[in-house]
């Protein structure tokens, strides 16, 4: 029974001291940032996010343009077949920035990075570490997270951000001019409408949410990345923690920021 | 190298410029839209209870909104103030002795807050002034005062009444002209000996009651009123039977002479009086002739009209049918607000599964 | 500030982990400036490990380094940048930046470090150490791209690029053709005379005869000598002769790739 509890309570001891780590991590993250970002750092670091923005979010486009494409498609020709039955055509507008502004846009392209870029950047940094690359980067008294982690940190967050907008583009623009092959409605009308409907809280709180997701998805996936210890089987373990850790973690963040949003 | 690499901070360039670009298109619309630059001018008024006002309430004139409600409070004398603005754009309609009405349905439904225009043209009043509403007794005296004018609205309900008024309308100008021929006749017959003559002057009076009757009650009961009429037309052939009856009493002439020679009952006098009796019998004929040739212009009259009345009953009768339609549509479809909307004829789909041929 | 003083890094009571197991058991050591230290152990008795403590790239769980008396610990971020950009690391598997060409891996410490430079003045300093040590291959190759011992020259050379006067080389002469350790050999006596410090850990008779001054014995994780090379050398400790006589042969014995390959991953 001791032992139990005793098993309990350590493991509860190692939860807060990985939590504290955990945060730390991100503190120093943030404090390297605002380094980065208040003395452009020389080229190097400035390379390194131009690439990491290229990787995740001007690569990213095409899928992110396809979803966003075919949910706008299905949301505006169901909505408009269905919606005036009751008399309420206009709701179409609301339902489609619900959807795509509000809910799917940032999570689905959150998604879509994690499975992209958050286990591309795990285990590119695990290589690195077993590959005692970031050794390297320190005997040159080069801070790894200034280096790796910030650029990547502030590349997937401005890319998650990017990718969503694009995404709204996408799937409100593009879809209707899809749906006129099918499903002609008037461009002036649905313009006039959509941005009546359109308030500043729904580009706020898509906003905030793929900052945050940008956020976890880069700090889960670093984290992960440098939890490699010494060898290369580790690699694909913390790979798939990442993966996992960030899909939970938005999924959470996403109900909250809903949440708050609407109590 | 590869292209995506050499040329990674150009692509890069172009991914984020156009993202920029994008969102801040959209926020510029958006204010543009939704006048988020656009300067409002506020105003005060009062009303006697903030029930049916709320916060964000749009106002409208002539059916635009021009402005909204910002604030509700609650005076220290127990009447509510509200602030409101009207839009920029709207501001130089806000003549002097301008109100406010709230303006509320019988049916709670399409209610608002109207703004009404001055009836004088003058400058735009000053920002933060006091425009009265109809529910205080300064706009009750700029309404009385004429210095303001409240249009005849419509809603679903006057529209309804409106259609049916002329048929009513119709109706009645049909019947009072009925009315005024058969006075003719009850005049015509007016202290004429005979006894089935005084029946058919008594059965004219039973009709002329009978109609003002109808007149009456159609502003109650229209579906009455066939049944009236019905009640009218019996009437009618019942008159004409008893003046029927009339003039075969009048063609069999000993009858007539024994009757008429009755009262007196001796010949001699028949004789004696220089032909005076023979000349009123001769003038009651004569009467009589005229009369019935005015009852047969007034019988034909009477078939020539009678579809008309039906038709304009059954008119009525449709319109009232129409009219509960959109009640029952207004009572059952919880998501309409502001009237009715254009009926669209959609095709439902169980008749179509029915219909079709397998 | 590290010049002039004959003083050196010396480590107290080292011990590191490594999970449960004991890499380094609380190992006191001096390693004086100017003076060419050479660690020897057998694979595996925590030599890398040594070096990398030393150089301040792994901090210890106990125990406290110095340089010149300082701890490494107490100092402040510019004083460990300053230490840091008088030290040049040369790793055992190369550690070569591997999503960087060769250029850009010799180019990255000499952005960082000087960075008021004008880049032709960088460009010439590569290319001239380039051609110093021959290299063939076209510099715009990725690390993965080269051989292992083209790596291990390159990540030499990185180590040399910013002119250290305190130099770590964990092994710099395997996989190495004879040409090229003779090239290597020549650099670093020419380092020694201009008076840098050198603290290598190798296996090869070659380096420890020509160029250590003193010799540090490691078993185990722990230090079984240390002093000048003849003193350790002529030492009566079997353990000592055990290692210098088994470490000096194997060398000699096993000298294919396969067997180092081995040897490498067992390092550690």
């Amino acid at each position: 029974m001791s032992r139990i509890l005793e098993q309990i309570g350590n493991r509860i001891l190692v939860g807060i001291s990985q939590a504290f780590y955990a945060a730390g991590y991100f503190w120093e993250i943030l404090i390297e940032t605002g380094r980065f970002i208040r003395k452009r750092q020389f080229g190097y670091g400035y390379r390194v996010l131009v690439m990491q923005i290229l990787f995740t979010g001007v690569e990213a486009l095409g899928v992110i343009a396809i979803i966003s494409l075919a949910l706008g498609v299905v949301i505006i020709v169901q909505g408009s077949s269905i919606l005036p039955q009751f008399g309420q055509g206009k709701l179409v507008y609301a339902i489609l920035i619900t959807i795509i502004t509000r809910e799917l846009g940032p999570i689905l392209t959150a998604f879509i990075i994690i499975a992209r870029s958050g286990t591309a950047i795990a285990t590119e940094l695990g290589n690195a570490i077993v590959s005692h690359e970031i050794e390297a980067y320190i005997s040159f008294g080069i801070n790894p997270i200034a280096y790796l982690i910030v650029p990547r940190f502030l590349g997937v967050t401005i890319s998650l951000v990017l990718l969503n907008l694009y995404f709204n583009l996408f799937g409100l623009l593009g879809s209707f001019l899809v749906t006129q092959f099918i499903y002609p409605l008037q461009m002036q009308e649905y313009l006039y409408n959509l941005l009546n409907t359109l308030k500043t809280q729904d580009v706020l709180s898509s906003l905030v949410k793929s900052i945050t997701f940008g956020i976890i998805i880069s700090t889960t996936a670093t984290y992960y990345g440098f939890k490699v210890e010494r060898s290369t089987t580790e690699i694909p373990q913390v790979a798939i923690k990442a993966v996992g850790r960030s899909f939970i973690l938005c999924i959470l963040a996403d109900a909250m920021i809903t949440l708050v949003y609407y109590v | 190298m590869k292209f995506k690499i050499r040329f990674a901070s150009q692509i890069v360039g172009v991914f984020v410029i156009v993202g920029v670009l994008f969102i801040t298109i959209v926020l510029v619309l958006m204010g543009i839209n939704q006048r988020w630059f656009a300067k409002n001018y506020y105003f005060k008024s009062r009303f006697p209870s903030a029930n049916g006002l709320s916060v964000g309430m749009p106002i409208t004139f002539k059916g635009f909104t021009i402005g909204k409600i910002t604030k509700l409070s609650l005076t220290p004398e127990n009447t509510v103030e509200i602030d409101f603005y009207i839009q920029d754009t709207f501001y130089p309609k806000v003549y002097e002795n301008s109100i406010l009405q709230l303006q509320s349905n019988p049916l709670g439904l399409g209610g608002g807050l109207v703004f009404h225009q001055g009836k004088k043209p003058t400058e735009p009043i000053p920002e933060n002034s006091f425009i009265p509403s109809l529910d205080t007794p300064e706009g009750k005296y700029l309404l009385e005062a004429k210095l303001v004018e409240i249009p005849k609205t419509e809603d679903a309900v006057t529209r309804l009444l409106g259609e049916i008024d002329p048929i009513l309308e119709n109706l009645n100008r049909v019947l009072i002209s009925v009315n005024t021929l058969l006075g003719t006749v009850t005049a015509s017959l007016e202290g004429k000996g005979p006894s089935p003559l005084a029946g058919t002057l008594r059965q004219s009076e039973k009709i002329t009651e009978n109609i003002a009757s109808t007149t009456k009650s159609l502003s109650q009961s229209i579906d009455q009123l066939l049944a009236n009429a019905t009640g009218i037309t019996t009437n009618l052939t019942e008159i004409t039977s008893n003046l029927k009856e009339g003039t075969e009493v009048l063609k069999d002439p000993t009858g007539l002479v024994q009757k008429l020679l009755d009262p007196k009952g001796s010949l001699a006098t028949f004789f004696d009086d220089n032909n005076r009796l023979f000349d009123q019998i001769e003038g009651i004929l004569k009467e009589v002739h005229a009369n019935l040739a005015e009852l047969r212009q007034f019988s034909s009259f009477l078939n020539t009209t009678q579809p008309r009345i039906l038709g304009a009953l059954e008119e009525g009768r449709q319109a009232i049918r129409k009219g509960h339609d959109v009640l029952e549509g207004l009572r059952n479809n919880p998501f309409l607000r502001g009237g009715i909307p254009p009926k669209q004829p959609i095709p439902t789909t169980q008749k179509g599964y029915r219909m079709e041929e397998f | 500030m590290f010049e002039g003083e004959r003083n050196g890094i010396t480590l107290e009571a080292v011990s590191l982990f490594g999970g449960e197991i004991k890499i380094l058991d609380s190992i006191s050591a001096t390693f004086p400036f100017h003076q060419c230290t050479v660690v020897m152990g057998f694979s595996g008795s925590g030599r890398s490990s040594l070096l990398k403590v030393a150089a301040g790239i792994l901090w210890p769980d106990d125990g406290v380094v110095r340089v010149n008396g300082t701890p490494l610990a107490k100092m402040s971020e510019k004083e460990l940048l300053e230490f840091r950009s008088q030290c040049g690391f040369a790793f055992q598997d190369a550690a070569l930046w591997s999503n960087l060409t060769v250029y850009q891996n010799l180019l990255l410490p000499l952005q960082f470090h000087r960075r008021k430079t004008p880049i032709e003045q960088l460009d010439r300093k590569i290319r001239r150490i380039l051609d110093e040590f021959d290299f063939q291959d076209n510099p715009q190759f990725r690390p993965a791209q080269l051989s292992a011992g083209e790596r291990k020259l390159i990540s030499l050379l990185r180590a040399l690029v910013l002119e250290p006067s305190i130099l770590f080389l964990d092994e710099p002469t395997s996989f190495l053709d004879n040409v090229t350790v003779e090239r290597i050999l020549r650099t670093l006596k020419s380092q020694k005379q201009e008076g840098k410090t050198l603290i290598i850990a190798t296996h090869s008779p070659e380096l420890t005869s020509q160029l250590a001054d003193r010799l540090v014995v490691l078993k185990g994780g722990k230090i079984v000598e240390q002093g000048s090379f003849k003193e350790v050398v002529r030492s009566k400790n079997p353990e000592v002769i055990e290692v210098i006589s088994e470490v000096l042969s194997e060398a000699a014995v096993y000298d294919t790739d396969i067997l180092e390959l081995l040897e490498d991953s067992n390092t550690e």
